[in-house]
């Protein structure tokens, strides 16, 4: 069960790493094809706004689940590292359970909301603005799912992880 | 009983006005309802505000017309550029006439919010930074920024602009640095984003109303009571009656101040314009209903 | 309440939970004890990330990583080191130069401190120089992106408080040169007093090579701040143009690679996702202190105490200042500029004046925790401890605040400019 949870967290993980490449790729060529089309062709483009910020909610919410399993999120551990081993033991399993409380929370009432809001169009693109709003769920539920595995592999949120893509 | 109510406009703005009047006249009321209000989207913008209130995380809001369309497509065919012939009565005669009630009826289906009432942002018209439009040849090649919505774009296109889908929050930059060369508003919008001070050339073309509906969240509403609810309806009457007057006096002031301020206000024939956007015009029509449109053109 | 909501805040920063979490955690207990829907939660942190505008923080972080990556900050620091590495703390000069320069490119603190410190803090550590000076110099010349134009801060601080945005531009020129001066005068007494390194004696054979092997790099601000000002592309526009001109030099280069790029990429979208998530819960905070009316409520009980229009405007400002703690500077404008906005034409405060330092106090507020995107950005890519981050910028913190208190004092600093240059 636990090596099946750990097997699942490492391939979302690198999933996500795709994802997050292909919102930038993306983003990157339109945002060129966008001033490329107004100055240069004289032919304004009119979905690249409307689509940029559909990638940009993706990016954010995918790229703050991996930073969890990678442990870029913003921390203060003055206090922290200041405590005796068992209370730090103790604050680090509350930190993990609350941060898996949270996020699957907003995941729980993020996907509600979608569903509940499906019915609202982006104008310029006429899809359904849930193409956008998932990514926060979709995010979120990534995101419990890799604070859960930190105390599987007797760690902490927080505690200091590797990030191949992070190393230059 | 609190309500509560959020805005994007500024202090001056009629609809700030008339929410500040209904805060008050419900306060000296005698069924204790009060209403507190987030103005200058604190709570968010437009599009925020609308889904706080079908959350009901807040009790109301009015917003433009456009952004509303996004949600209750039917709210769409106001929107159809020239579909009105002047601001001061047609407008009024159908939101507050049967077809107002069949619209408000689908609205309220599709959004699944109470329609309050219409209130007004006035005609919306084109500003340019280099030179006056006095036709729509003047158009021709012109980066006009838009709303990003169908509707803007197309009209502004078939008028011979470039349409130009950008943020609100960049237009003023742009303006000055000529990325674009003109962008639409109607007046209250051109003077209080400074908007004038990098495109002195205003052009009243009226090219659309923008009506700013006033929209509920039903269960907000449902829990006044019978004399409570008559009430809030009396003062909300009032106020909608004081924000279209403030709106058409407004117009009148805006431009006499940005006369002051150097702007150039042309008043174009607009019949030419209404010409060369009545394709535009014709397939939002066949969209929202041929017969739909003309009942609303022939309302007098 | 909102006493409550700061002191859980605060009680789970110290603990060690994820800053986004102890913003959001305690937000969410609230909209729960009021029985407002939780659905506003997704609302407002979407909301607040639904703009076009952010899109300049990952591309000006990509675009210094790839400069990083591509040997492009190297040949532009061994430039600089050549030009000004003879004296004492040299580089400390560069990276507010570089800063300044940015500010011209770009209108967003956030977007100054990752892309500027992205290459400054990497090449200042690997000259000898103490990494949390190199990363305090660029969080404290971060905060002239906003105050040199164009600046997105102005904009809708002229827009909601009804002041000309052209004069609020212009205004910002002399705070902005005079923030510089002081940011160096800074620079060279921390160098003295902490004895930083002087590198080789000065030699134009050096300046030559150096600047040959530069100039590609070097014409990257000109292609930037030219395509702005001639209206080819906006602002925003400008920073994916700056990632294409990178990438560009990475093919001249010669070391374009599929793999580096495509962790190139992966890592800014990570960074991305850190620093954007604090901003997206901060939105729903910001509505938590919009429904409890806090500012509204502070201005008030702030101006019962004095009738003078100076006095007023320090209290509005330290007011702005202790709102900048907990909230970005969006927010802060648009829940104060109507609480205040009565209190400014009643008692005859000049609005340019005010305005102006309005936005550098917000600025100031993105350099301090617990909710301060610039300080955040500058942690990470330094890699540096946010608390040591911010203890190392005290020093440019107080600078900024002596020099606030100045502008007070002279107001000709902010209203002279503008006078001049814009008639009507
Ligand atoms: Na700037
Ligand atoms: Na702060």
């Amino acid at each position: 069960m636990r090596e099946r949870f750990l097997w699942l967290d490492e391939q979302l993980y690198r999933l996500e790493g795709v994802v997050i490449f292909a919102a930038m790729a993306v983003l990157i060529v339109m945002l060129a094809l966008q001033v490329l089309f107004r100055f240069v062709l004289d032919q304004p483009l009119d979905f690249t706004e409307e689509a940029a910020r559909l990638l940009f909610a993706w990016l954010v919410f995918i790229g703050a689940a991996r930073a969890m399993r990678v442990s870029q999120h913003f921390i203060v551990d003055l206090v922290y590292n200041a405590l005796p081993a068992s209370p730090r033991q103790i604050v680090g399993w509350a930190v993990d359970a609350l941060s898996v409380a949270f996020a699957a929370t907003l995941a729980w009432i993020g996907f509600q909301t979608t569903l509940n809001g499906a019915g609202q169009i982006l104008p310029v693109m006429g899809i359904s603005v849930a193409a956008q709003t998932i990514a926060l769920p979709v995010g979120m539920a990534l995101m419990a799912i890799h604070a859960a595995s930190f105390p599987l592999r007797n760690r902490h949120v927080g505690d200091n992880h590797s990030d191949e893509a992070y190393e230059e | 009983t609190e309500l509560t109510a959020a805005h994007v406009n500024p202090p001056g703005e009629p609809s700030n006005t008339a929410f500040d009047f209904l805060t008050k006249k419900l306060s000296e009321g005698t069924t204790g309802i009060t209403l507190t209000i987030f103005p200058q989207g604190q709570i968010g913008g437009e599009k925020d505000a609308i889904e706080q209130v079908q959350l009901g995380a807040i009790s109301m809001t009015t917003v433009a017309n456009a952004n509303l369309s996004a949600f209750a497509p039917a709210a769409g065919v106001y929107d159809i550029p020239f579909l009105f012939r002047d601001a001061g009565h047609h407008p009024w005669a159908v939101v507050d006439g049967p077809i107002g009630e069949e619209i408000n009826a689908k609205i309220e289906a599709e959004a699944n919010v109470e329609v309050l009432g219409w209130w007004s942002a006035g005609m919306r018209h084109v500003f340019t930074r280099e030179m006056p439009v006095n036709t729509p040849a003047d158009l021709a090649g012109q980066k006009i920024r838009v709303i990003g919505s169908p509707v803007y774009i197309d009209t502004f296109n078939g008028l011979g602009a470039l349409a130009t889908p950008m943020p609100y929050g960049e237009v003023y930059t742009a303006l000055a640095t000529g990325a674009i060369d003109g962008a639409e508003n109607d007046s209250s919008g051109y003077r209080n984003v400074k908007f004038f001070e990098q495109a002195p050339y205003y052009s009243l073309t009226g090219h659309f109303f923008l009506f700013k509906p006033v929209i509920a969240n039903k269960d907000a509403l449902a829990q006044l009571t019978t004399e409570q609810r008559a009430e809030f309806d009396a003062a909300f009457a009032e106020a909608t009656a004081m924000q279209r007057e403030l709106f058409a006096t407004n117009f009148e002031s805006d431009i006499a101040w940005l006369k002051e301020q150097g702007v150039t206000v042309i008043e174009p024939d607009r019949q030419a314009f209404v010409e060369m956007v009545k394709p535009v015009a014709d397939k939002y029509a066949d969209q929202f209903g041929v017969d739909l449109v003309q009942r609303i053109r022939d309302t007098q | 309440m909102i006493v409550y909501i700061l002191a859980a805040i605060f009680v789970l920063l110290m603990l060690r939970a994820p800053i986004f979490v102890a913003l959001g955690a305690p937000a969410l207990a609230y909209l729960s004890l009021k029985g407002i829907p939780l659905g506003l939660a997704p609302q407002r942190m979407l909301g607040t990330v639904n703009e076009s505008i952010l899109l300049a923080v990952p591309m000006f972080l990509l675009a210094g990583r790839l400069m990083n990556m591509y040997g492009a900050t190297k040949r532009i620091f061994d430039f600089a080191q050549a030009v000004i590495g003879h004296i004492r703390g040299g580089l400390g000069y560069v990276a507010v130069l570089a800063s300044m320069i940015f500010s011209a490119m770009s209108g967003s603190a956030a977007a100054d401190a990752v892309g500027v410190g992205t290459i400054t803090v990497k090449a200042m550590r690997e000259r000898g120089y103490d990494p949390s000076f190199a990363a305090a110099v660029t969080l404290g010349s971060a905060t002239l992106a906003p105050v040199i134009p164009p600046s997105i801060i102005m904009i809708i601080y002229g827009a909601t408080a009804d002041v000309s945005i052209g004069k609020m531009f212009i205004g910002g020129i002399g705070p902005g040169l005079l923030m510089a001066l002081s940011m160096m005068a800074m620079v060279t007494f921390l160098s003295w007093r902490r004895g930083y390194p002087k590198g080789n004696a000065f030699s134009f054979a050096q300046v030559w090579r150096t600047g040959l092997s530069a100039a590609l790099v070097l014409l990257t601000p000109i292609v930037v701040i030219g395509g702005i000002f001639s209206g080819v592309f906006t602002p925003t526009e400008a920073s994916v143009v700056a990632v294409v001109y990178v990438i560009f030099l990475g093919l001249v280069y010669g070391k374009l690679q599929f793999v580096s790029f495509y962790r190139a990429l992966v890592g800014t979208g990570t960074a991305v996702g850190a620093l954007m998530v604090v901003v997206s819960v901060s939105g729903l905070d910001a509505w938590v202190i919009a429904r409890e009316q806090v500012p509204m409520l502070l201005a008030q009980t702030m101006t019962s105490f004095t009738s003078s229009p100076l006095l007023v405007m320090i209290l509005i400002l330290l007011l702005v200042l202790f709102l900048g703690f907990f909230m970005d500077a969006t927010p802060i404008i648009l829940m104060l500029v109507p609480a205040i906005s009565p209190l400014v034409s009643a008692y005859g405060i000049d609005p340019l004046h005010l305005g102006v330092l309005f936005c550098i106090v917000c600025v100031i507020g993105l350099i301090t925790p617990p909710v301060g995107v610039a300080l955040y950005g500058v942690a990470m890519v330094s890699r540096l401890p946010i608390e040591r981050v911010f203890w190392a910028t005290l020093p440019f913190f107080s600078v900024l605040l002596a020099l606030l208190a100045m502008m007070v004092a002279v107001p000709q600093i902010v209203t002279y400019l503008p006078s001049l240059l814009i008639a009507r």
